[in-house]
């Protein structure tokens, strides 16, 4: 799951020029997501954490997975 | 991301969903969970290995570029999908418990890490600073590769 999560983040660099070829946007514009992404990912891990411990890790963490996968797809 | 046409779908995608997922699957989920399980004794030795867990994320890169510039990026992160569906399968099923070649690969890894079974081990004598000099090297080269020629065209 930490291999798939760090994966997908590094490799967006990889997508950024046919994925802003395709689309239509700029460069710095898809920036803006980027920025986004650090911010829900710093602002939501105490929350995350916090309901690991009253719900359980394998919980959130197929959530997480979930996550993953809705924003991939 | 796979399926956006439109900007707001890949700030949406990209940030809002993708932002969350690591919340919930990082190194600080993994490490606390990593924790739980096993003793005191190798505890330090695990932790770090789920350390270096993270960064074979950006070894993967590398393949999953080459599949991107054959297919079309639109694959590439589709591929991504399956796994990640693939994962979450798994957590709910709880397969991985039962699954027999993954408790051969947890064991060789064990042997590997302790040093048992005739091989010097990962963590012994001066294998280890050979290990680390070894993988700082191949990461340097794994970003030069990869993520370098996009950062030079923008």
């Amino acid at each position: 799951m930490l291999d798939l999560s760090a994966g997908l983040r590094q490799s967006l660099s990889i997508f950024l020029q046919p994925l802003t070829r395709d689309i239509g946007i700029s460069v710095a514009e898809f920036a803006l997501p980027i920025a986004v992404q650090n911010l829900c990912w710093r602002l939501l891990q105490p929350l995350a954490s916090g309901l690991a411990v009253r719900r359980g890790f394998r919980a959130i963490m197929v959530r997480g997975a979930v996550a993953i996968s809705q924003g991939a797809c | 991301m796979a399926t956006a046409h439109l900007s707001l779908s890949i700030n949406m995608g990209a940030g809002v969903l993708i932002g969350v997922s690591p919340a919930c699957t990082s190194a600080a989920m993994a490490m606390s969970v990593a924790a739980r399980v096993v003793s005191e004794r190798v505890r330090s030795s695990v932790l770090g290995i789920v350390s270096a867990a993270g960064s074979l994320g950006a070894l993967l890169s590398v393949p999953m570029g080459r599949f991107n510039q054959d297919y079309g990026w639109r694959i590439g992160l589709f591929g991504f999908v399956a796994r990640a569906s693939d994962s979450a399968g798994r957590l709910v099923c709880r397969a991985h418990r039962q699954n027999p070649a993954t408790q051969a690969v947890r064991r060789t890894a064990r042997q590997f890490v302790g040093g048992r079974g005739g091989g010097e081990g990962v963590f012994k004598r001066r294998a280890c600073s050979d290990d680390l000099r070894l993988f700082h090297r191949g990461m340097q080269l794994v970003f030069i590769a990869t993520h370098l020629p996009s950062y030079l065209q923008i």
